[in-house]
């Protein structure tokens, strides 16, 4: 049994991800809790934008692995194929059919 | 070396780096701190001009001018109505974390200086109240001077004494007291009875040789929370004297400037009346000394505070660092089935 190679990459992004809902949600706290703007900035910046971001790697990062591992997985079966073909390669020659003889046909 | 190590080393140079920061980080505001707000910006406003060479304001080419002293300010009252308002602009004081629990302002009279206007300041009524608008450092300024709101204001009690002085405990204002960038505006009570009549002066910081202190507002900070309850809104502060109107006619909630209309003063190159607003007037040595330097603070603040009001936001490079380092790795890691151990 082996372990999935995605295994990690997605827990990372889901990590990601969830940490930017939660930032965003407490940003939202921040400015919801005072109608001062100059407080509310903070936590639209803070909040806002970070938790974007944070989702936006999130995405990004979950994309980018699993590309890598679509793209590994076709190089593998290339190298499948270049296997082959070099233990084809590797067999010895085949016999040359018989040659048919030619009849001259007498002048 | 494990994979883990540069990893834990980081952390713990990250660790030690912080470290200082967070054992020198005094938690905000343990006891009170009293505290001078410094004042950034001083300006009075006046809806009766008077312009140079005794000429009528009016007329062609008449120059508004100060009447009275350089570096100082106004609060005046005539027949009931007001013809000058002061405007105190705050900088920022409060220690991060601390809550403002008190705030006191004194306002020392100059009531010995002759020619500065001072007339029966003991019946005087002058509110507190606050603005946002900007607000340009100047002496006579004519023309719309900030709104003020007074939807919560204090009403300063007079205080005799060899300086007399009018006082007011901002508590009420705690709330608005407590936001950045606010200006005081010190102006006369909407019940204001027509035959009132009285003018307080005042020194700016910027007076030289100024006979009396400049007004000063006292600030102090408690811990977070320990305010006992939210301000109540706007009870006017008790007054030494009985009011010109009855005490139980309602407040305004936004005083509106006065309704003063400022002389038609031709542009340069106008032949014909225009209905622009007169400039504001140059004083020598006054407006061109406050505009010179208008964000310096004219006073210090008695305490600062340095520091974060969450000190644990000082991880956060640790846990950015964490995040950076397991992305680049499983970045550049082989993307390739693991046989189980």
């Amino acid at each position: 049994m082996t372990r999935h190679p995605l295994r990690t990459a997605l827990l990372t992004s889901a990590g990601l991800i969830v940490a930017g809902f939660v930032v965003i949600a407490l940003g939202q706290r921040v400015v919801a809790r005072t109608l001062d703007v100059s407080d509310q900035m903070a936590g639209i910046v803070s909040g806002g934008i970070g938790g974007i971001a944070l989702i936006s790697v999130g995405c990004v990062f979950a994309l980018v692995q699993v590309g890598r591992f679509v793209e590994d997985g076709a190089r593998s079966d290339t190298d499948t194929v270049i296997d082959i073909v070099a233990q084809l390669n590797a067999l010895p020659p085949a016999p040359d059919p018989p040659r048919k003889t030619s009849r001259r046909r007498a002048p | 070396m494990r994979r883990a190590t540069p990893l834990v080393l980081a952390g713990l140079f990250t660790l030690a780096g912080a470290a200082p920061a967070l054992a020198a980080h005094r938690p905000a505001a343990e006891a009170d701190v009293t505290v001078t707000v410094p004042i950034t910006a001083e300006a009075w406003w006046t809806s009766s001009p008077v312009c140079a060479g005794g000429v009528p304001c009016g007329t062609l080419g008449a120059t508004p001018v100060n009447p009275f002293g350089a570096g100082t300010l106004h609060v005046a009252v005539t027949a009931g109505t007001e013809t000058a308002r002061s405007y105190l602009t705050l900088g920022t004081a409060a220690p991060p974390g601390a809550e403002l629990t008190d705030a006191t302002l004194t306002v020392a009279l100059d009531t010995t200086t002759p020619g500065d206007g001072n007339e029966a300041p003991d019946t005087s009524h002058v509110w507190v109240c606050v603005t946002t608008q900007p607000v340009t450092p100047g002496e006579g300024q004519i023309g719309t001077p900030p709104a003020a709101d007074c939807s919560t204001h204090v009403e300063l009690n007079y205080q005799p004494g060899a300086i007399p002085s009018l006082t007011g405990d901002l508590t009420p204002m705690l709330a608005v007291l407590s936001k950045p960038k606010i200006t005081l505006a010190l102006i006369a009570s909407q019940r204001s009875a027509t035959t009132d009549a009285w003018h307080v002066v005042f020194s700016s910081h910027t007076r030289a040789a100024a006979p009396t202190p400049p007004a000063s507002l006292v600030e102090t900070f408690g811990p977070t929370g320990s305010t006992v309850a939210p301000s109540p809104p706007a009870p006017p502060a008790p007054s030494t004297r009985t009011p010109a109107l009855p005490a139980t006619s309602p407040a305004p909630p936004s005083v509106a400037p006065p309704a003063y209309v400022p002389p038609a003063v031709p542009l340069p190159g106008d032949v014909t009346a225009t209905d622009a607003p007169a400039p504001a007037p140059q004083v020598a040595g006054s407006t061109a000394a406050a505009s010179a330097a208008p964000s310096a603070p004219l006073a210090d603040s008695a305490s600062t505070t340095v520091g974060f009001a969450y000190p644990v936001v000082l991880l956060l490079p640790l846990v950015i660092g964490t995040t950076l380092y397991a992305l680049g790795r499983q970045l550049v890691g082989p993307m390739r089935r693991r046989p189980e151990r």
